[in-house]
């Protein structure tokens, strides 16, 4: 119909085709018919055309072609239309000076974070207190994080980075990470082609990423793997790089929520030590656990070819299965960031082609352990 | 809180509508439409979890 109405990039993943529509940054997963009736409307000449491909090739009603018409139409209307970013504006030029400084060491890269209240202290700092420094001489890349004029502002050596709502803090603490990660990887944002919302395991070989909704039991998962012998790649941001799409290290504490603290206790006897800590974003207590293996001798960077759904429940019925791709890709891309750069997402979508997808439903963690061994040896 | 469970029932009622909306793209298989994170995240609060609240 249209040729300029066609995804920018299309791949076939498993049973599915997944387009991408470069203005709205949309994925698009259809099932082979449903891309067969997208293809059979991207070439008709008319709407005449696709009622009669419709009705000869699919036996599809006329009020059936009707239909498919206008949602297709209507579809495309809607993947090519532009979205708004509706990022709070303010212009804050100057970085308070009565903030409270934290030197951190993350191997090849020393950090200064200005903190400008205890509360943003309190929201960032046990997740990388592992690495606190007293060397306050070298500083390779300085972070000031306070609240002005109502929003939370992040700089990087004196410069405005971002600025959020309260509300949305956690895009403010994910856009720190990420200028983190270029700080210690020595690059730029524009190098990145995603920041999964995953634990990343790995058995010095190869990387299996951890997806789940909220509360479905990555984080004590991925704390359960590590007493067990595996190594913590990443938790809950899992960054990946266009240049070789592999996922890389970032050695952040686990956070463990209360429900959790037994399982762990037994995995790590010095657990029972740690200071504990109010929730401050959810309704419960927090300790957090820092990586086992050290940040400065570890292998960087792994590549990842299996991704798994995981869902704690204590009634569950122990299971690992290949699990469809239609079912990871709607955890997987609605809760990451994927670079919107045209060339990015057609390395995203190559990455996904190879792929191995599985689902693992437990109420044992014995058994999640036995099954990510088994995961490292397919 | 009452503001969020109202915003949480609209998000519902859209994600309900949009499905209706693409009924017969559905009713051939697969079909959907998932945006990424507009920019990088970590974990989002709990509903009603504003930490700063």
């Amino acid at each position: 119909m249209k040729i300029e109405l066609a995804p920018q990039h299309s791949q076939k993943i498993g049973d599915n085709h997944v387009l991408w529509f470069e203005s709205s940054n949309s994925y698009v997963v259809l099932s082979t018919t449903a891309y067969q009736l997208l293809t059979f409307y991207l070439e008709s000449d008319d709407k005449h055309q696709f009622t009669f491909a419709l009705q000869q090739h699919l036996n599809f009603t006329l009020k059936q072609t009707e239909n498919c018409f206008s949602e297709l139409t209507d579809f495309l209307m809607a993947v090519h239309k532009v979205k708004s970013n509706d990022v709070a504006h303010d212009n804050v030029e100057n970085i308070p000076d009565n903030l409270v400084s934290i030197h951190y060491d993350f191997g090849h890269a020393k950090i200064r974070i200005g903190y400008g209240s205890e509360k943003l202290i309190k929201l960032i700092h046990p997740y990388i207190s592992h690495l606190l420094s007293n060397d306050e001489n070298q500083i390779d890349a300085e972070f000031a994080i306070f609240t002005k004029n109502g929003l939370i502002h992040l700089f990087k050596n004196g410069e405005s980075i971002a600025h959020y709502d309260f509300e949305n803090f956690h895009f403010l603490q994910g856009k720190f990470t990420m200028e983190l990660v270029t700080s210690i990887y020595k690059n730029t944002v524009s190098d990145w082609m995603a920041t999964f919302h995953s634990s990343t395991i790995t058995n010095g070989e190869e990387a299996i990423m951890i997806i789940g909704a909220s509360g479905s039991g990555k984080s004590t998962l991925s704390a359960v793997l590590m007493a067990k012998g595996f190594d913590l790649l990443a938790d809950d941001f899992s960054p990946m790089l266009a240049e070789n799409q592999h996922l890389y290290r970032f050695p952040s504490a686990i956070s463990i929520k209360t429900g959790a603290f037994k399982i762990i206790e037994d995995l790590f006897p010095n657990f029972e030590s740690y200071d504990l800590q109010k929730s401050i974003s959810k309704p419960t207590n927090l300790k957090y656990l820092p990586p086992l293996s050290s940040f400065h001798t570890s292998n960087q960077h792994f590549e990842c070819n299996k991704v798994v759904l995981v869902k704690y429940d204590n009634n569950a019925v122990n299971e690992l299965k290949v699990c469809p791709s239609e079912k990871i890709l709607q955890t997987l891309i609605p809760d990451s960031w994927i670079s919107p750069q045209e060339e990015h997402s057609k390395l995203f979508l190559n990455w996904l082609k190879n792929l191995k997808f599985y689902e693992l439903n437990y109420c044992d963690n014995n058994f999640a352990v036995s099954a990510f061994k088994e995961l490292f040896k397919m | 809180m009452n503001k969020k469970s109202q915003d949480n029932n609209i998000t519902r009622n859209e994600a309900i509508k949009r499905m209706g909306k693409y009924a017969a793209l559905t009713a051939v298989g697969t079909f959907l439409i998932l945006n990424p994170q507009k920019a990088q995240a970590s974990s989002p609060p709990d509903p009603g979890g504003d930490p700063f609240n």
